[in-house]
């Protein structure tokens, strides 16, 4: 277990360098001129070119990158072109809101998969075991904005009983949670639901009915414990995807989220920024697939690692 | 205790045929299909079966204050914000999804077998690289690089679809790569290698056939997650450019009159809605069918 959880975050850090080298390199090379957007449009070409050195821009692009490098190690993410402001200090204030906007989103995939594909897999080919897998369906093939964008028109505008978007009190987070909650809870309640299929039938919940236990406590008890063991590893890699960010829903419902600082960030071409985002996004990626990875072995004593 | 002999499960392919059963059999599949005939034929026919023109600007499009119409006996599904028909846009609006879904999926396929392929056939160090590559592509924060690169580049239908497949093709490779290395250990194989039979060869005669219902189903999920993907991005302003017509596009367009024009939201969001389900009820049908390992019982 040790060896291989040392092993794994060698590789991490493997991957998290070759995500910062791809992304340094596509955006640096893409046709966008950060020294001409900064100095505006009427400047001078003296004005464009003393920006550029100052920035570092007319290095060539290894050097570049090596400096990037250089800084990021020691925690420094560069200054926002736009905003003059560090990148580490744009970057805390939004990660907070993002990690909110992640509990709630997960909280409710749990709250909607888990007693959703249980009951579908009790209830096997009944008619509400049908109805709640195309009901999963619908949840992961509707759009977030579409939803989100409703949710608000009727919770909020015409029933008011939510902000209509924005952030600050727990009234605030629900609705944009549920929006991102939605599509992952459909999945959950699939895999759940196959999974509690796989455990039903097995041996030991045949012995744990036998010796008299009752159903309640067969299923919450014994089955359960092991038909979660998927939806674990999905819940380690959510983490990880919306601590990345979630564009689509902090845009609809402004929520002052790193997904949405990417946004801005990326109309702008404020490329500090841009990478900054992407770096934390894939650090998150990464432990989430770490923690989900690790997590297994601690909750099922059959896996061991070498 | 009885115990009973069992051949060992055989991942066979089912018969096109057992498929086809199996696919009728299913009301949700063939609700599918019926929605996924709708959405093509409405791509393939737009000109003839759309009420108007999708690019005209209907004079009595709008009311007199200036705000889009509801639907009504001549505007169907109502105008949009610059009086033009919204039925028509949505029927034209299926040829963006569809041809986007259908381009960046062939690419992200074609990509994710050639790779998956490589490195389940030849092992070792290349299966190495592979892995690590994959690895850190499901690392990127997908929808951030896809909105940068499309933000960056001024998008087109093809820049959007080969965005896209850029982030989908991983998830192919990586299950083509698994189904490779098992099926590249079976004896027809070894055989092939043993006889002499050229590389290539052995890819496209022996290899490719067993590949092809994994492509199938995942070609055929793959569609809804483009359509999703590409709606998305139009409805972040950053997917084809108006005025040709998106559903995510026209979302985006309408976002803040909403509240007054509910219906330029509802319309657009039930297409995305009824294409990527129809697209989902039917891949997931293909895969019961077509491999009953995997079966979801």
């Amino acid at each position: 277990m040790g060896v291989y959880a040392i092993r794994r975050l060698a590789q991490s850090v493997v991957i998290l360098l070759g995500v910062t080298v791809i992304t340094f390199a596509l955006l640096y090379a893409l046709p966008a001129d950060p020294a001409r957007m900064i100095a505006g449009r009427s400047a001078t070409a003296d004005t464009v070119a003393r920006i550029r050195s100052e920035l570092g821009l007319d290095q060539p692009l290894p050097v570049q990158y090596a400096r990037y490098l250089a800084r990021l190690v020691r925690g420094n993410l560069g200054r926002s072109y736009a905003q003059k402001i560090e990148v580490t200090d744009l970057l805390r204030s939004r990660l907070a809101a993002t990690f909110w906007l992640m509990l709630g989103g997960i909280a409710f995939e749990l709250l909607i998969g888990l007693p959703v594909g249980m009951l579908a897999a009790l209830r096997r080919r009944s008619a509400m075991d049908q109805s709640v897998m195309v009901g999963a369906f619908l949840g992961v093939s509707a759009p977030q904005f579409v939803v989100g964008l409703f949710l608000l028109y009727w919770l909020a505008y015409r029933w008011g009983l939510f902000p209509l978007g924005g952030y600050g009190s727990p009234a605030h987070l629900i609705l944009p949670a549920f929006a991102l909650g939605i599509a992952g809870g459909g999945w959950y309640a699939r895999v759940m639901r196959s999974a509690m299929l796989d455990v039903i039938h097995q041996d030991y919940v045949r012995t744990a009915r036998a010796k008299g236990l009752g159903e309640t406590r067969v299923i919450l008890k014994h089955a359960m414990r092991n038909a979660l063991l998927p939806v674990v590893s999905m819940v380690g890699l959510d983490i990880g995807t919306f601590m990345g960010g979630v564009v689509v829903v902090e845009s609809v419902f402004s929520w002052p989220g790193i997904g949405q600082l990417a946004w801005q960030a990326i109309q702008i071409v404020d490329i500090p920024v841009i990478m900054g985002v992407v770096v934390v996004s894939a650090l998150a990626i990464t432990t989430g697939n770490l923690l989900a990875d690790l997590a297994y072995p601690l909750l099922d004593p059959k896996i061991r690692y070498g | 205790m009885i115990v009973t002999a069992t051949a060992p499960a055989r991942r066979r392919a089912s018969s096109p045929a057992t498929v086809w059963d199996r696919v009728k059999r299913t009301r949700a599949a063939v609700f599918g299909l019926v929605v996924v005939a709708a959405v093509i034929g409405g791509a393939l026919l737009a000109p003839w079966i759309a009420p108007y023109d999708p690019a005209r600007q209907f004079t009595d499009g709008l009311s007199p204050e200036g705000r889009p119409l509801p639907p009504s006996g001549r505007f169907w599904l109502g105008t949009d914000l610059l009086g033009r028909d919204l039925l028509t846009r949505l029927i034209y609006g299926a040829r963006v999804s569809l041809l986007i879904g259908v381009l960046a999926n062939a690419a992200a396929l074609t990509i994710g077998t050639l790779f998956g392929a490589a490195a389940g056939y030849f092992r070792g160090w290349v299966s190495t690289v592979f892995m690590r590559l994959t690895d850190m592509m499901m690392a990127f924060p997908a929808l951030i690089l896809a909105i940068a690169l499309a933000a960056i580049l001024r998008p087109s239908l093809w820049i959007v679809a080969m965005v896209i497949a850029m982030v989908n093709w991983v998830w192919i490779a990586r299950i083509i790569y698994s189904q490779v290395l098992s099926t590249s250990q079976r004896e027809f194989i070894e055989a092939a290698r043993a006889l002499g039979v050229p590389t290539w060869r052995i890819f496209w005669k022996h290899l490719f056939p067993h590949l092809l219902p994994i492509l199938l189903v995942w070609g055929t999920l793959g569609v809804s997650t483009t359509v999703m993907f590409e709606a998305s991005l139009s409805f972040l302003g950053v997917g084809v450019r108006p005025p040709t017509p998106s559903w995510g596009g026209t979302i985006n367009e309408s976002q803040s009159y909403f509240l007054e024009a509910p219906w330029l939201v509802a319309f657009p969001g039930a297409a995305i809605l009824l294409t990527s389900l129809a697209f989902n009820l039917v891949g997931d049908t293909l895969r019961d069918a077509i491999d009953p390992q995997l079966r979801s019982r």
